[in-house]
């Protein structure tokens, strides 16, 4: 090789390592794991059958308070941690379902927060995402600390010694739509290049089980959350994936085209050693309410079920599952009703309701 | 004289990536300031009458992507839930 292309490597060698240097994660992430949906393969699972699965029905007993229909669970070992977004109330149970304090509260003052973006358990204390900020208090309802923070986001997470936090399409405030922080809150990564002119879309990104799990509603893509961001699967809906034109056309707009399509999305990622849990959203032309579909995977010898929720009635627990532990029972929360007349008294609080993932794995079979 | 000008050719790639670098990294905490600002903003609204004045998206109904307004974003909220 001559003098001369020796001197051409060289500075190419230098562009390029200056420009890698610059560049950060982008989206792109290829994943070996490709599923496909197939919704021929869907057992259906109606109210009167559900009423027949094992199940324990923990109630929630309160001598005055009613906890709000669409609450969100957290299990701290032994106990049941509940909050709702709608009420801004963080609620403490036991094991067996008798109310022992709230955490937190909403207001002005130095010790209360104005937003409740997300909660998270970390270490025995809760974390409430604020605004720009985020709160700990302990179990018992005691405050511990403000720990004010520069990200903007809607959702966040705990894993290792990182935080995630999801700040969607926010052109104000960064060009990537995840962060990645360490315990100091000092930005280590980020991730998912936004659209420009798109706008955020709030949501609960994160599932919060064995494994710390992320999801978009409108991305195939999942991922898990392991000191670093994992592509874990691709979804292959086929015929009901959302067309690329209309992901990326006018989000003013985009719904009403969404409304006029058949498509359909992942709205809960959970996962733990043994087991990945998908709760898919299927919408049709025109029609408000979608529907269900369990999705369970078995890990370990690669069989998979998906169950169609028959019968669509919003009280029923069938609609919220909410955790799964890591000796593989899934926690939802709702009434158990047996038919779509059956009336629900709206003085009783809902109740949290455990099955055995295994039995509705066979469910069907 | 060859050697000269490859030199002189690497000095200047060399000082033009560290320049787009530094320019990229400081438009990006350009943005940071802005952020601040429109929170800064956002917050104070908020408090005073509830109004949430960034347009987003979210459920809504639990069961729907509809538009609605949030504390945080970038464009003036038109349509909430």
């Amino acid at each position: 090789m001559t003098k001369l292309n020796i001197n051409y490597v060289y500075i190419i060698f230098f562009i390029i390592f200056f420009w890698s240097c610059n560049k950060r994660q982008e989206e792109k992430i290829e994943s070996e794991n490709k599923i496909t949906f197939d919704i021929t393969k869907a057992n259906d699972l109606d109210l009167a059958n559900a009423k027949d699965l094992k199940k324990r029905i923990i109630e929630l007993s309160t001598d005055s308070i009613i906890i709000p229909a669409y609450t969100s669970l957290l299990i701290n070992k032994d106990e049941f941690i509940l909050y709702s977004q709608k009420t801004y109330q963080i609620f403490r149970f036991d094991s067996e379902g008798n109310f022992i304090n709230f955490i937190g509260k909403r207001g002005g003052g130095p010790n209360e927060f104005t937003e409740m973006r997300d909660v998270i358990l970390n270490n025995n204390t809760i974390e409430i995402l604020d605004y720009n900020a985020i709160l700990r208090y302990q179990l018992n309802g005691e405050f511990i600390e403000k720990i004010n923070i520069i990200y903007p986001a809607f959702s966040f997470a705990k894993e290792n010694k990182n935080y995630w936090f999801y700040v969607g399409n926010n052109p104000t405030f960064s060009k990537f739509k995840l962060v990645q922080t360490d315990t100091s809150f000092l930005k280590v990564n980020e991730y998912f290049p936004i659209d420009e002119k798109g706008i955020p879309l709030i949501e609960n990104n994160f599932g919060k089980n064995f494994y710390i799990t992320y999801r978009e509603s409108l991305s195939p893509n999942l991922y898990r959350l392991n000191i670093e961001l994992e592509n874990s699967y691709y979804i292959d809906f086929g015929q009901y994936k959302i067309p690329d034109a209309i992901i990326s056309s006018d989000p003013m707009h985009m719904n009403e085209k969404l409304d006029k399509i058949e498509y359909a999305i992942i709205r809960e990622y959970m996962e733990n050693t043994n087991y990945t849990f998908l709760l898919i959203f299927k919408y049709e032309p025109n029609t408000m309410m979608p529907q269900l579909f369990y999705w369970i995977i078995n890990k370990k010898n690669k069989e998979e079920r998906i169950i169609r929720v028959k019968d669509f009635v919003e009280e029923s627990y069938l609609l919220f599952p909410q955790r799964i532990s890591n000796n593989d029972t899934i926690y939802f929360t709702g009434y158990d009703i047996g038919n779509e007349n059956e009336q629900v008294d709206q003085n009783s609080n809902p109740s949290i309701i455990e099955i055995k993932i295994e039995d509705l794995f066979n469910y069907g079979i | 004289m060859r050697k000269k000008i490859f030199s002189s050719v690497f000095a200047l790639a060399l000082l033009a990536t560290a320049g787009w670098g530094v320019n990229k990294s400081m438009s990006n905490d350009a943005g940071l300031s802005d952020l601040a600002l429109a929170n800064v903003e956002a917050l104070a609204s908020g408090e005073s009458g509830n109004h949430l004045p960034y347009q987003s998206q979210g459920y809504c109904t639990m069961w729907r992507i509809q538009k609605m307004c949030s504390s945080t974003g970038a464009y003036a909220c038109q349509v909430d839930c």
